[in-house]
């Protein structure tokens, strides 16, 4: 005879209904191609030819030698370390004005400077990839008015600037978007804490340093790890500004994914790049996960 | 011995004046409560010494020194907040430190200070810890530590018990006078609970409206005080008014008819200015100022509750001819809802307001009671 089902089953089948349609998303979309990304990172799979073998680690081999990945990393170590300066560094310095400096129309300010992060990427960087253009833009005349000039192919057309460039445009877009978190992190330092800082002759730039800055930590921690994930999987930006030029020059691992996979048609070494990257990508998110613990 | 004077402090905002030219003068090792209700401006008065508010006119002096324009780090005040205010991301020790090491104090200095206030207030296995692992009177021990690492002359707590239980803020009530006992200095305490300014003052300020309304002994201001406000605002349950009609002056007595009952206060000798014969004036009797008489010799009501509290009882009181007043009798009194209850004034418990609210000098025997 069947026994009825006890509460503890009753509650596990809920829970598993329940659980279901998530978990269903979560496989099909996310569990299964990653599995597959690491399955195929082990193949010499190849479009175009139809080639498709078991190599074993042979595609990670390839890329420990492989120049162009490693320009495409060093150009995104770079971007993660000039947007962090430029983005945090700056997002703190305007979140800070807004929050204790400027104390007319700061709602106008907030807005013109948060707006860039409204404009999709694609969009941005044509934008800027006219300003910048030799050519047609109006860079050549404002660097004439201090007394400089740009360089002759532009500044996305010299290798040895283009992704400072790039770098610069990524900063104009986000530096607005990280300055309304960390202006947000601010306003929630009781006004009590500054008060009782000031009855302790701290005040203006010492009480940025010693109350401001440490009790929004881990705001800023977030920032710089939300900052350095943004650098490192970076696309749009470089697809429309310099599509990676001139040469390999302002290669980023991202594009140069897309490069293999989509251009080249070598979905195996596309894979192993992939699997790189996933890896990098987790040593950032268990850096921040430590450090926001601590 | 610290003096703080104040004279003719002003405040506004804008065009809106919060507090109307206020002079208090503070001397030796006074404690001085604050006591007000929302919005009276005792905090914006307590925040202009502090420095923390720019005053609009009038002068403070510390010790004959003119502070009004010094920045709070200078003035040789220190304060506690409602919230304590301490540094979440400093140890104990830190926050205990902090106006120390901003004012480039030796290290070995600071961590010996520190040390010696922890000692005084119990803080020594805390001095590791981050506020957020404290509880909510050992954080206040921080933040009154903070203050007296920085040896001020003058205390300033704003309200700093509010955010504790019953128990635990009649525990720090004592506590903080102790220290104060201790530190020798000026202290000036901010609340709106008449409870507090009552058990902690040397000296009660009441506000109202940016106005100092009376100043004095907490007993001063209970036994005399010198409006219907200040009568009002301390004592629990507050003070009850009835509408009394003057009937003249007559041997040094003021016949008054209240409801419809006649009393004859005794005036004192130094009254000048007496109301005439038919002034509406308002009559004050405390709680315990009631004596419950037989029936026809007083007024007339209902009782509409009664607090057993077991050493006194509270009975609310809806009167035939008149408001609900509270009583308090000592003991255990039976009372039930609806009972009918006759009561009257003790002739020494009478207070007198005239239509402008000012005490009438009514003579009343002194109720304290002085030990030997």
């Amino acid at each position: 005879m069947a026994q009825p089902p006890t509460h503890h089953r009753r509650d596990t089948i809920s829970a598993l209904t329940l659980l279901a349609p998530a978990m269903i998303l979560f496989g099909a979309f996310i569990l299964l191609p990653l599995m597959q990304t690491f399955a195929w990172s082990l193949y010499r799979y190849e479009v175009f030819g139809g080639v498709k073998e078991f190599v074993g680690l042979d595609n990670f081999a390839k890329l420990a030698g492989d120049e162009v990945f490693g320009i495409a990393l060093i150009n995104n170590l770079k971007f993660a370390v000039l947007s962090v300066v430029l983005q945090v560094g700056m997002g703190l310095v305007l979140a800070a004005l807004l929050d204790r400096g400027v104390r007319r129309f700061k709602v106008v300010y907030r807005t013109i400077i948060f707006a860039p992060i409204l404009v999709s990427t694609a969009a941005v960087g044509l934008l800027w990839s006219l300003i910048l253009n030799p050519s047609i833009g109006p860079v050549d005349d404002w660097l004439g008015l201090i007394g400089l000039s740009a360089p002759r192919n532009g500044l996305l057309g010299e290798p040895a600037f283009a992704i400072y460039g790039v770098i610069f445009v990524g900063a104009w877009q986000y530096t607005g978007f990280m300055m309304v978190i960390l202006l947000a992190g601010m306003q929630n330092v009781p006004e009590e804490t500054y008060e009782a800082a000031r009855m302790d002759g701290c005040k203006g730039l010492r009480a940025f340093f010693h109350i401001t800055l440490p009790t929004i930590r881990n705001v800023i921690i977030t920032c710089c790890l939300l900052t350095v994930i943004g650098a490192f999987k970076v696309f749009d930006l470089v697809y429309v500004l310099t599509n990676g030029g001139p040469g390999n020059a302002t290669e980023v691992l991202a594009s140069y994914i897309f490069r293999n996979a989509f251009e080249f048609g070598q979905i195996g070494y596309a894979n192993a790049l992939s699997v790189v990257f996933l890896a990098i990508a987790f040593v950032f998110g268990l850096i921040q996960f430590r450090m926001i613990r601590r | 011995m610290s003096e703080l004077s104040i004279n003719g402090l002003r405040k506004s905002y804008g065009a809106t004046e919060v507090l109307h030219g206020l002079d208090l003068e503070v001397s030796g090792n006074e404690f001085v409560v604050f006591v007000g209700p929302s919005g009276c401006g005792k905090s914006t008065f307590l925040r202009s010494i502090a420095g923390l508010e720019t005053i609009s006119g009038g002068s403070m002096t510390i010790d004959g020194a003119d502070i009004s324009g010094l920045e709070p780090d200078r003035r040789g005040v220190a304060m506690v907040f409602q919230n304590y205010a301490l540094y979440p991301h400093m140890t104990v020790a830190q926050n205990m430190g902090f106006a120390l090491r901003m004012a480039h104090v030796p290290k070995a200095e600071i961590a010996r200070k520190v040390r010696e206030v922890a000692e005084i207030l119990q803080l020594e296995p805390y001095l590791d810890r981050r506020p957020m692992d404290l509880s909510g009177g050992q954080r206040q021990r921080v933040a009154i530590g903070r203050a007296i690492v920085r040896e001020p002359k003058v205390f300033l707590f704003d309200e700093p018990l509010s955010n504790l239980d019953a128990d635990l803020r009649a525990h720090m009530r004592l506590e903080i006078i102790k220290l104060h006992r201790h530190q020798k200095g000026i202290s000036i305490y901010v609340t709106h609970d008449q409870v507090e300014a009552m058990t902690m003052a040397d000296k009660i300020v009441v506000m109202r409206d940016g106005n100092i309304e009376q100043v004095g002994s907490p007993l001063d201001l209970y036994n005399e005080p010198v409006n219907r406000f200040v009568a009002g605002f301390l004592g629990t349950p507050r003070m009850n008014f009835l509408d009394a009609t003057s009937t003249g002056v007559a041997n040094w007595r003021l016949g008054l008819k209240v409801g419809g009952m006649t009393l004859s206060p005794p005036i004192r000798p130094d009254a000048d200015a007496l109301p005439e014969a038919g002034a509406p004036l308002s009559l004050g009797v405390r709680p315990d100022g009631w004596r419950i008489v037989a029936e026809g010799d007083g007024l007339a009501g209902r009782v509409v509750h009664a607090e057993q509290l077991g050493r006194e009882t509270v009975v609310f009181i809806e009167l035939e001819h008149g408001p609900q007043v509270a009583m308090i009798q000592p003991g255990q009194y039976r009372l039930h809802s609806d009972d009918a209850i006759w009561l009257a004034p003790a002739p020494d418990e009478l207070h007198l307001f005239d239509a402008s609210d000012a005490a009438l000098p009514v003579a009343r025997i002194p109720r304290t009671n002085s030990h030997n």
